[in-house]
This record gives C-alpha cells, structure tokens and sequence, in this order.
C-alpha cells in the first residue's frame, strides 16, 4: 500500500469519524471529549462506561449515538430484580403444530449491536455479571449451547454514583472489561440554553445513521495498522506498572492507597485509544502525548482503593494524575 | 546536544571537585597539613579533574545509538512534534519496516528538514555553571590568597617585605661580615670591641653552615648578643659622660666650642677643637681662669671609659694652674686624642649595631621558615607547642614551657637596658627607676624590651644605624630556668595518732617554711661592666639640678673649719 493510499485511508478514518461526531452533536450539546471517548471504544472493540448523575444526558447520548449508527440498538434498564436470562434470553418450550413439545431459545436484549445498560448497577452483581462473557468473548452461552452475538458488539452502561441510593458496586472483573470509563459533568451555562432551544420545541434534532456496521470493522483495521514505537510503547507499560503497588516502579501514591492496579487490559486499552487518538490528529505514528490523553479514563476504573484510599476518599482520578506527572516521556 | 552534554558533565565535575578543594581548604583550617601534602593534594586535584572530565565525556560516555535517542527526544520536546522523530528513530534503528511505517518515517524526515536544529537546540550554558565558577573562585581564593590569620594555611607563611629572602642568605651574611671588618678597621686596638666582633664573625661563620640551624647557633648568637649589647651600654654611657663634660667646659670661652661639640656627639669636631685650643695655647695666648676651672670641673665628671681624657684634662688645668702653658697644650693635645679614640669607639660600635641588625633580621627570617615548616609538620594539637617556639625562638625548652627569665646576664639585660635609659637626653631617675630590679630573676618573658624599644636613643647621629636587636633577639632569651638553690630540710613534727604512732617521731617536708636561699645576695659577684656599674650607681638627681644642688653645697662648704661662705663657685672642690 502507497503512502498516497494510506494517507487517504487515514483522511476517510478522520471523515468518518467526524461524520458521527458531528450527527451525535446535532442532539447532545457540550459533551464533544464525550462522544470522542464513546467512538474510541467502539473502535477499540471495546465498551464504555458513563458515569453521572440521573439528568445528564447519559441514555440520550448513547441513544443518539446508535441512531447513527446503522446497527442494531438494544436497551437494557437495570433494576434490582432484573435476572440474568432477562439480560441473555432463554429456553422456552414451543409446541408446534403436531403437538410436539420442544425447547427453543428465545435471544434476549443481549443480542444486539448497540448494548445500552442503563443503570448498570441498579442490578445485583449476579444479574450485572451476565454481561461478562459477552462483553469479553462476544457470546452468550445458555443452557449447552453457545451462542455467538454479531459484531460490532459493544456495551455502552451508564451508572449512578455509588453513593446513590439502591445502587451495587460493578464486580472487579467487569470494569475491567470496559475500554474507559467517562464521567458525565453538568453542562456550562452556554451548553444549558442550547439544550433548551434544542429539546423544547416542537421539532427535536434527530440523528440520521451515517455509518454502518462494515465502515465501523474497517475503521477498527485501520486503527490497528498504525505503529506504535518501543519507546512511546514503554510509557504506556511504565504508566500501567506505576498503578502496582507491589512493584519497586509504584507510585508512592499507589503504595499507600491502591489494593490491585491496572491490569494488561489497561495497556492494551492505553495503545489502542492513543493510536485512534493520533489517527484523529492525522499522525500516522502514536505518541506519549496521546496516552497521556487517554490515560484518566482508560485507568481511572482499573485502579481499585484500599481500605485506606476508600476511608480517605482518596479518588483514583488523583492518583492516575500523579502517576503521569511523576512518569518521564521518552 | 553533544556539547550541551559535555558542558553539563564537565560543571558537574567542577562543583564536585571544587566542593572537595573547598572542603580540603577548610579542613586546614583546623588541621594543619604537611605543605608537601598540600602540593600533592593539589597535583592530585588538577589531575584528577583532568582524567574525570575526559572519562565522563568519552570513556563512559553514552552510545551513539543513545546519543541519537536523546538528540531525538530533545528534538520532539523542543518543536512539539509529539515523539515524532523518537519513534521514527526506534523504527530505523531496529530495522523495523511496514508501509505505515515508511509513511511515518517520511513524515519524520519531512518534518526534520524544515527544522532548523541550532536554533532548537543551542548551545546552553549549564544551570549549575554559576555556582561551578563561584565554587572554583571560592577555592583559589582560599588556596592561594595570604590569610595570615590562619597559620599553616598557605604553603608558606608570608614574610614581611623587608626581609631579606631566603636565597640571599650568603649574600647578607658577606654584608654583615663587610660591616665587621669597617669596626675592626675603625678601632682595633680596643679589646672589648675585638672580642665582639671576633665573636660575631664566629657567628656569620656558623650562620654560613647550612647543616646547622638557628638552634645549633643560638649560643654563638647569645654571646654576640652579650657583647654587642655590652658595647651599646658602654658607649652610652660614654656619650653621657661626654656631654656631662660638654657641660662644663661650656663654662669657659676657650672651651665653649669644645663643650658644644662634646654635648651634641660631635667628637670629631670635639677632637678638632681641643687640637685647636693647644695650639692656642702653644702660641703663648693668655689663657682665662675660667678655663682652669672649667676643665678641673669636666676631669671631675669622668666615668668609666673616659679617665684618659679627664686625666689629660686635669693635666692640663693643673699646668694652666703652674704657668705652664706648653705642658698645657701638649694636655690638650692627649685631650683631643683621646677623644679621637672615643670617636673611632663609638663608629666601631655603629657598625657592629648594623651588623647585629641585619644578622637579627636575617635570623628572624629563618626562624620564621623554620616555624612554618615545623607547623606544617606538627598536626592539631602541636599548634600551641609551635606557637611558643615561634615566640621562644631557638626552641629552648624553658621558653617553651614558660620558663621565668633570670639569671644573671638575662637581669641585666632587660634591668639595665630599658630604652628610657638609653635615650641620650632622658632624665636619669627613668633609667634607675627601670634598673633596680635586675637582680631578682624574675622578669617573666613577657617583660622583655622589644628589639627596638631596646636599642632606640642609641643612635647620636639619628641614622637609625645604632640600634642592635640582636641583644634582646628571642633566641637570646632562652637561658635555663632559674630557681632558688633551695634546701628543703626534713623537720620533725608531732605525728598523727594511727599506724604511723609506732614512730616517735614522722618526718614532713615543710619546703615553705623552710625554702631559703643559702646564697646571700650580697655575696653574688657583680658580673657588670664597668659602665653598667655606673649607670646603677648614678645618683638620682635630674642633670638639670646638679649645678643647682652643687653650688648650694660649695655655698655652704665650711671653710677652714668654720661657717659657710655665701658665695658659690670659689673653691675647686665639690662634695656631691
């Protein structure tokens, strides 16, 4: 392949990319870094999960961002007394014409493209861990038999705070499994009048699809083909092994609140992100200055406290941010 | 980047090396170190900032490879190209291909070329260069700059400007020697002044022997000491006697100009004078009766050293007083040789104090190398020790250990030769107040007249070519220490009750009671010249009042048994 090709693969990447940026914008207002973050984990095969306040928007984004999609969308509303087979689906008995009895699999709200797990941890962490082998393999296995869901497949979750009322803790092995994990702020005073011109007239914004499921794969080919050098590759581990606190590397930080860090989920997720980081800034090599970018919500789930970082209210976003300002770049 | 990287290594081991001269240099501060240690010291420090600055840039020095990955990364930093040309780098420098790659790798390229790499990365000057440079001027400042407050700091003491170096040793001791043979040629028929200067150039003979040193010749030294300063006294004393006599002979017109030459000094004009006067006389001039009266007074006031030219006076009155007028000039004539004489004596003695003067700085040179050095070898605590011998000069151990001076020649040393005794026109009550303690011994060191304030008013002529520093040299004052010869009789006293009452009788020491000397003063045999004797038998009358005192006494001077006469000056005796 050309450089000519290449270069042009890379401006299709960026127009395409921009596409569904653009359509999501025309609904959500002032939450850009948030639909940047949501498109980089569908192209990093991976998952996203929001975290906010009821209000902010978090169902209307995802909502959007699958009508601009052309995939299928599925919404799934935890509550407390969701099940798992609510989740995956389940074995029904079918009688057919002759009398005959016979079971038959009944696909739930799993299968599907686009997952929207609205309040993921209003579930318990029973029904919450229905999503793991779907979220990790890609298949739903029920009864003997396995299933393997379409791709692109991917879970966008919202979440309350967890000191909200009614709501569990996301098991361990779960988050992470999702590619970042976004905090959804209150919008400005400017973002606040445009969503209200938007979502109080008579016409609302409506996203129209722009991408389908096979420029989504392709989008993910080209991410994967962009290089990445040992050196920038390096301070992706070093910022990774920092979160350890067993480790000589640790930041004192980490030492003194950190119970487990960043698995290898969390490098790949590092490298993946800052290469569709640096396709977007039309940069065919990644560099520390794209991790660096990435690394607050890509790590920011994967470091789990101690008792003492819990009882201090020590939050990880502080300890990941001492961690790139401690970390020297190559 | 390279020279950014040689300059930051090279600063580095500045401060680090200046820090260590620095630390060494204060440390002398408290230790004093052999000089040799600190010339090695020094070597070792230029070499050894030499060998690890080439050693940290090239020898450990990073690999090319390295070297180009820091370049790359100053690079990146510097144009904010976002580890453009690092990963471009890596790529190359493992042959790693790909057609994304290639595409990166030209990008790289591109980017480079419109960089204009000097002006990104110029040459810096080192954050830490200032405090290298003041840490490297803050050393040689305390490496080579005289703080004379701190002994053995530098590699040598300094010496005072006006004193003759070391290497021109010989060459002043030919001077000094030159000195002696002017006061030998002067005056070689006196046999005191031989004596001196025979010792003296004993001394300039030993002082020429470099195995030996200021101590190996301290005794030659002490005795030339003795002599010279004997000679100073001798011919002060002369000099007084002399204007004493300028005195009286001004009481006559002949002798006026006589009188006047003697009371300033002048004797070669004093000589001229008399000379003059006994051709005068020769040639039948009637003499006054003053003069008579005038040279009985000035024969009366002979002292030691001056009896020839009081006895050719006194020759002379009488032969004025027979008639005799040719008798009379051939007694001027003895008169005017004999204060020729006097006159040779006391140029002699000029030129033995210059000697003795420059001998005594020359010495006080070498003492003070000698102190250096042995400071230098003394560590910590022989400070104090090298200290005292500096002040005690040869060493001696009783000056080091504080002893009291005494003894005999040391008492008369510092008892008779106070300098307010030796100036020509002080009152005599200064010089016998200073002399009545001579004889006790225990002058402690610290009492000793300085070398000037010795020999100061010794000098007629105000050349400053009188004055001899030799006398009171610190290497004279290192005689043994004195004590009483003291007997310490065993004295029986009443025991204790206990173990001991199985004696009758226990034996104590009672030193105090019983510390007496066995020698009685008075027999201690004076030792003092002949004009030291006089200068302590002078009586104690300012010089100003004698003429008062005497004439009051001739007034009252019965004559022929009976009442005194109201009038004064009429007899030819006096009685003070």
């Amino acid at each position: 392949m050309s450089a000519i090709q290449l270069d042009q693969q890379i401006d299709e990447f960026r127009r395409r990319f921009n596409l569904v940026k653009d359509e999501v914008s025309k609904v959500i207002v002032g939450a850009d870094d948030l639909i940047e973050g949501i498109l980089m984990g569908v192209l990093a095969r991976g998952h996203v999960l929001l975290e906010g306040v009821p209000g902010l928007g978090k169902t209307k984004l995802v909502q959007t961002l699958s009508g601009a999609l052309q995939l299928k969308f599925s919404r799934i509303q935890f509550t407390p007394d969701l099940m798992p087979a609510d989740i995956t689906g389940t074995n029904v008995v079918q009688e057919d014409g002759h009398g005959a009895r016979h079971l038959q699999f009944q696909p739930g709200p799993i299968f599907a493209n686009v997952i929207l797990a609205d309040e993921i941890n209003r579930a318990t962490p029973k029904t919450q861990s229905a999503l793991l082998e779907a979220m990790q393999e890609g298949t739903v296995s029920v009864g003997k038999e396995t299933y393997t869901l379409e791709i692109p497949f991917f879970v966008l979750a919202t979440q309350n705070p967890l000191e909200m009322e009614g709501t569990y803790p996301l098991p361990e092995a779960q988050l992470d499994r999702f590619f970042m994990k976004l905090s959804v702020d209150y919008p400005s005073v400017q973002s606040m009048h445009t969503i209200l011109n938007r979502t109080t007239r008579v016409q609302e914004p409506v996203p129209e699809p722009v991408l389908t499921g096979a420029d989504l794969l392709d989008m993910r080919e080209t991410v994967l083909a962009v290089p990445i050098a040992r050196p920038v590759q390096e301070y992706a581990v070093q910022l990774v092994l920092a979160t350890h606190p067993d480790l000589e590397s640790a930041h004192p930080l980490t030492k003194q609140y950190v119970r487990y860090g960043a698995s290898p989920r969390g490098a790949q997720a590092l490298v993946l992100g800052a290469k569709i980081r640096a396709l977007l800034h039309d940069r065919v090599h990644v560099s520390s200055d794209d991790i660096r970018a990435i690394a607050l919500p890509v790590l920011r789930h994967r470091v789990l406290l101690n008792f003492e970082g819990e009882a201090e209210r020590v939050g990880t976003d502080t300890i990941v941010e001492a961690i790139l300002k401690d970390t020297a770049a190559p | 980047m390279r020279r950014n990287r040689f300059m930051d290594r090279t600063v580095a081991v500045l401060l680090a090396f200046a820090g260590v001269g620095i630390l060494v240099r204060l440390l002398n501060l408290v230790v004093i170190f052999d000089p040799r240690f600190m010339n090695y010291f020094w070597l070792a420090w230029i070499g050894g900032l030499a060998i690890l600055v080439v050693a940290r840039n090239v020898a450990t020095g990073e690999p090319r490879n390295q070297q180009m990955a820091s370049a790359a990364s100053a690079l990146d930093h510097r144009a904010k190209l976002h580890d453009e040309v690092v990963s471009a780098w890596w790529f190359l420098d493992h042959e790693v291909r790909g057609p994304w790659i290639d595409l990166h790798v030209g990008r790289a390229a591109e980017k480079l070329q419109s960089l204009d790499v000097g002006r990104l990365l110029p040459l810096e000057v080192p954050p830490r260069s200032g405090l290298a440079l003041g840490a490297i001027g803050a050393m040689i400042l305390l490496a080579f700059v005289p703080l004379p407050f701190v002994p053995g700091l530098l590699l040598s003491t300094p010496l005072p400007t006006d004193v003759a170096t070391f290497p021109d040793r010989d060459e002043e001791l030919d001077e000094i020697e030159a000195l002696l043979g002017e006061a030998r040629e002067i005056d070689p028929a006196n046999g005191q002044d031989l004596a001196a200067i025979q010792e003296f150039e004993q001394l300039v003979d030993q002082m020429r022997d470099p195995d030996l040193s200021l101590a190996d010749t301290a005794a030659q030294a002490n005795a030339v000491d003795a002599l010279v300063d004997e000679g100073n006294l001798n011919t002060n004393s002369l000099l007084e006697g002399l204007e004493e006599m300028g005195s009286d002979l001004r009481r006559a017109e002949e002798t006026t100009p006589v009188g006047e030459a003697l009371s300033r000094g002048d004797l070669d004009s004093a000589a001229e004078e008399f000379a003059a006067l006994a051709e005068s006389l020769a040639a039948d001039n009637a003499p006054s009766g003053e003069l008579q009266q005038a040279l009985e007074q000035a024969a009366e006031n002979a002292r030691a050293g001056l009896e020839d030219l009081a006895a050719a006076l006194e020759q002379a009155a009488q032969a004025l007083a027979n008639q005799d007028a040719a008798a009379a000039s051939e007694s001027m004539m003895e008169a005017a040789q004999s204060v020729d004489d006097l006159s040779d004596l006391v140029e002699s003695q000029q030129f033995q104090n210059q000697a003795a003067q420059r001998m005594d700085a020359l010495r006080e040179e070498m003492r003070q190398q000698e102190n250096a050095a042995g400071q230098a070898t003394e560590a910590g605590g022989s400070a104090s020790e090298s200290t005292d011998a500096e002040s005690g000069g040869e060493g001696d151990p009783s000056r080091a250990a504080g002893a009291p001076q005494g003894g005999q020649q040391s008492g008369q040393s510092q008892g008779t030769m106070p300098p307010e005794a030796l100036e020509p026109g002080a009152p005599q009550g200064a010089s016998e107040g200073a002399s009545g303690e001579p004889s006790d011994g225990d002058v402690p060191a610290g009492a000793v007249p300085s070398m000037t304030g010795n020999t100061q008013g010794l000098d007629p002529s105000g050349t400053g070519e009188i004055p001899t520093g030799l006398g009171f040299s610190p290497e004279q004052k290192t005689g043994e220490a004195t004590s009483l010869d003291v007997q310490l009789l065993m004295e029986s006293t009443a025991a204790a009750a206990g173990e001991a009452a199985t004696e009758p009788e226990d034996r104590r020491e009672e030193a105090t009671r019983q510390e007496r000397s066995r020698l009685d003063y008075r027999n201690v045999p004076s030792e003092l010249t002949p004009a030291q004797q006089e200068l302590l038998n002078q009586e104690r009358i300012p010089r100003e009042y004698r003429n008062v005192i005497r004439e009051y006494f001739q007034a009252i001077r019965p004559q022929n048994g009976g009442a005194p006469t109201g009038e004064t000056g009429e007899t030819g005796e006096t009685d003070d």
